[in-house]
């Protein structure tokens, strides 16, 4: 059995998560809103709906971004860089360091924000690449640096 | 224009192959054809407003269908030049925007030769030259038997720098490995470039396999699609006509059940008909060779014939694929999974799947997949079945997905009043649940054998992925919610080739990680506890 990757995000991507959590959410309760004042005589549908997006977003803003810490862990080796995400659904994923072909350290306007980033590091395979999200800006950097150079002195076109 | 006269020789080291020059005169003659095609839904368009007005369409309109498109053709010849050195392939093309395509000769990875039924007339090829990395370099109009030479040329020396053993992982495999069950005699030594061993070769019969392809629903669904859109005119005259009204006399005297009947044959008969017409187009002359300078070829077509070259170093294993009426009839059909190269033009890469045989008798398709691999086994392997866990999924799923049935189909009928006949005719799948459940348990699992990595899913299709060990770069473990607490996981090998991966269902954790572990030793040796 594989462990665990070793060593998590930065504890400051709790804060970016609820803040992106509470954010996305408002749109759906807008719409609510906006389709009970137009629509009163939808009651008999609209109460469930509300109290679905009541759960939904109990879970979504208060347990998911500490459960997504709990999860999100990485780990990069002289092998592979190796990485853990999600929540509900979650995710592993390895790819050895000689089939890497780019490295980015990707900085969006949320994670700026927080003073954070997310180093995305893509293979020859289509099926997606791996994202380290919620790192301190300055670990990006130095991490994506050293992964550039590393990968740079292997050989072959990670085919 | 001078016609180059001899072509026994290296097209690449001709005398004058440096040169800029023109591609076939005999382009000429094609250029208007396809300008006037790709110019018809503009010349439709003013055909019907010249309808609408009274004095009918003035004359320039009525003379430019013809001139506008002999002149963009012949400005297209004109304007069209290539050279061929022996560092570069370059194609110089456009009359106000130029632009030069290049192809360097030791990136070519793909030449596919393509002849419409009116290039064929002319015995004249397109060519398409990929390089894996820029948009492919497209030779309209060559000879055919220049065309022919030049893929010769370009892949003979494409395969000599292939050869090198650090770059051609799998022909070195292949060529050590002691269990190849390859019938047909010894590969690549001292043999001319252009010798093949045939793989696999189209036969008539195989269009009884034809109907049981979805092309001729395709196309009856287009049709229909079509006629509901702009053909309520042609209904109209139709509706008029003296057949119709015939039909209609009939259909008003017969009883129900006949018209159903007739109905249901008239349908099965279009079906077929359309079915085994594009199953000609298509796959007439089939034929799947090896070549051994490293290349397989597919070749292919009744009207338009298409040649597909695909380089064995590209080529990381095979897909095996049943789809759910063809494996009733017993049938199947095979893809190869290539490296892909996202920008190439060429219906193999755009999918990164090339299709190595069409839809035919499963035994047929499975010697092919031999051959192609070299070694039996991976798909005569036994799968190792996922466990008890997976098998319950099986069930919980496929019961869920039948009460989602009669769940969507009773609301009606409860709420609307619907006829209540639905409830029983929707409580089928669910009835058949245990028996789908426990065949869709039957077909998963995974395998190991000799050098490949074999993954099998599904009944109605049923997909069997073959991935040669060296093209693993990487692994994703899926676990969902539900798949956690029964101990699965879903575990992806990620690939260059093919759609990117190639999934393991529902196996249990433990294995999934020994999978890791025993394919891909390096990755899971972590410093420290």
């Amino acid at each position: 059995m594989l462990r665990e990757p070793a060593h998590q995000v930065s504890p400051t991507a709790k804060t970016m998560w609820l803040v992106t959590a509470v954010v996305t959410d408002v749109f759906p309760w807008a719409g609510l809103v906006v389709w009970m004042l137009l629509a009163p005589g939808q009651r008999a549908i609209q109460w469930p709906v509300l109290g679905l997006l009541v759960v939904v977003t109990v879970v979504h803003v208060g347990v998911s971004p500490f459960w997504r810490y709990r999860v999100h862990r990485w780990e990069v080796t002289d092998a592979a860089v190796y990485t853990q995400s999600g929540w509900i659904h979650q995710e592993r994923r390895i790819a050895p360091i000689s089939r890497i072909q780019t490295v980015d350290a990707q900085f969006r306007p949320v994670e700026r924000l927080f003073g954070l980033g997310t180093l995305v590091v893509t293979t020859a395979s289509a099926s997606g690449p791996l994202h380290i999200s919620g790192l301190q800006r300055a670990h990006v950097e130095a991490l994506a640096a050293d992964l550039t150079r590393i990968t740079a002195a292997t050989e072959g076109d990670a085919t | 224009m001078t016609s180059p006269a001899q072509h026994d020789g290296d097209v690449l080291r001709q005398p004058g192959a440096g040169q800029w020059r023109r591609l076939s005169a005999r382009m000429l003659l094609v250029h208007p054809v396809s300008e006037f095609l790709s110019l018809f839904p503009a010349f439709a368009g003013l055909f019907i407003f010249g309808q609408t007005q009274d004095d009918g369409m003035p004359w320039p309109i009525r003379a430019s269908f013809i001139v506008v498109p002999v002149v963009l053709g012949v400005l297209r010849y004109l304007t069209t030049t290539y050279r061929i050195t022996p560092e570069r392939l370059q194609l110089r093309r456009g009359l106000l925007q130029r632009a030069t395509l290049t192809a360097p000769i030791d990136r070519v990875r793909t030449v596919d030769i393509t002849a419409s039924p009116l290039h064929r007339l002319l015995r004249l090829a397109k060519v398409t030259i990929g390089t894996g990395a820029d948009a492919p370099v497209e030779l309209n109009g060559l000879p055919a038997q220049i065309a022919r030479q030049l893929r010769v040329d370009l892949l003979h020396r494409v395969t000599l720098r292939e050869q090198a053993p650090d770059v051609a992982p799998y022909a070195v495999r292949h060529a050590t490995a002691p269990n190849t069950q390859d019938p047909t005699p010894a590969h690549g030594q001292g043999q001319s470039p252009d010798q093949e061993t045939l793989i696999c070769a189209f036969r008539p019969r195989w269009i009884t396999y034809a109907p049981f392809t979805l092309s001729g629903w395709l196309v009856v669904v287009a049709v229909v699609g079509f006629l509901a859109q702009f053909g309520t005119n042609l209904i109209e005259r139709i509706a008029e006509s003296e057949v119709v009204t015939a039909v209609e006399a009939h259909l008003a005297a017969a009883l129900w059940w006949i018209i159903a009947l007739e109905v249901l044959l008239l349908l099965v008969v279009i079906v077929v008909v359309f079915s085994v017409a594009s199953y000609l187009l298509s796959y007439w002359g089939y034929r799947l060779t090896r070549h051994p300078g490293g290349t397989m070829q597919v070749t292919r077509g009744l009207l338009t014939t298409r040649t597909v070259n695909l380089e064995e170093a590209r080529v990381r294993g095979v897909r095996f694929y049943e789809p759910a009426l063809l494996r009733l009839a017993g049938g199947a059909r095979l893809s190869g999974l290539l490296v892909g190269s996202g920008m190439s033009a060429t219906p193999h890469d755009a999918t990164g799947r090339a299709m190595l045989t069409p839809p035919t008798a499963a035994s047929i398709v499975r010697a092919a997949a031999d051959q192609v691999l070299r070694t039996s086994e991976p798909l005569a392997v036994r799968v190792t079945p996922h466990g008890p866990a997976a098998r319950r999924r099986r069930f919980t799923r496929a019961a869920l997905a039948g009460l989602f049935i009669l769940v969507a189909a009773g609301g009606p009928v409860w709420w609307w009043g619907a006829p209540s006949w639905i409830l029983p005719a929707a409580a089928v799948p669910l009835l058949l649940t245990p028996v789908l459940a426990r065949e869709r348990y039957r077909a998963l699992g995974h395998a190991v054998a000799d050098g490949y990595l074999v993954s099998r899913s599904g009944i109605f299709p049923r997909g069997t992925d073959v991935l040669a060990l060296t093209g693993v770069i990487g692994w994703v473990v899926h676990a969902s919610f539900f798949q956690r607490r029964v101990g699965l996981v879903t575990l992806w090998a990620t690939t260059a080739a093919g759609f990117g991966m190639v999934r393991i269902i529902d196996v249990p954790v433990a294995t999934a990680y020994q999978l890791i572990g025993e394919l891909t030793p390096a990755l899971t040796r972590l410093p420290g506890r």
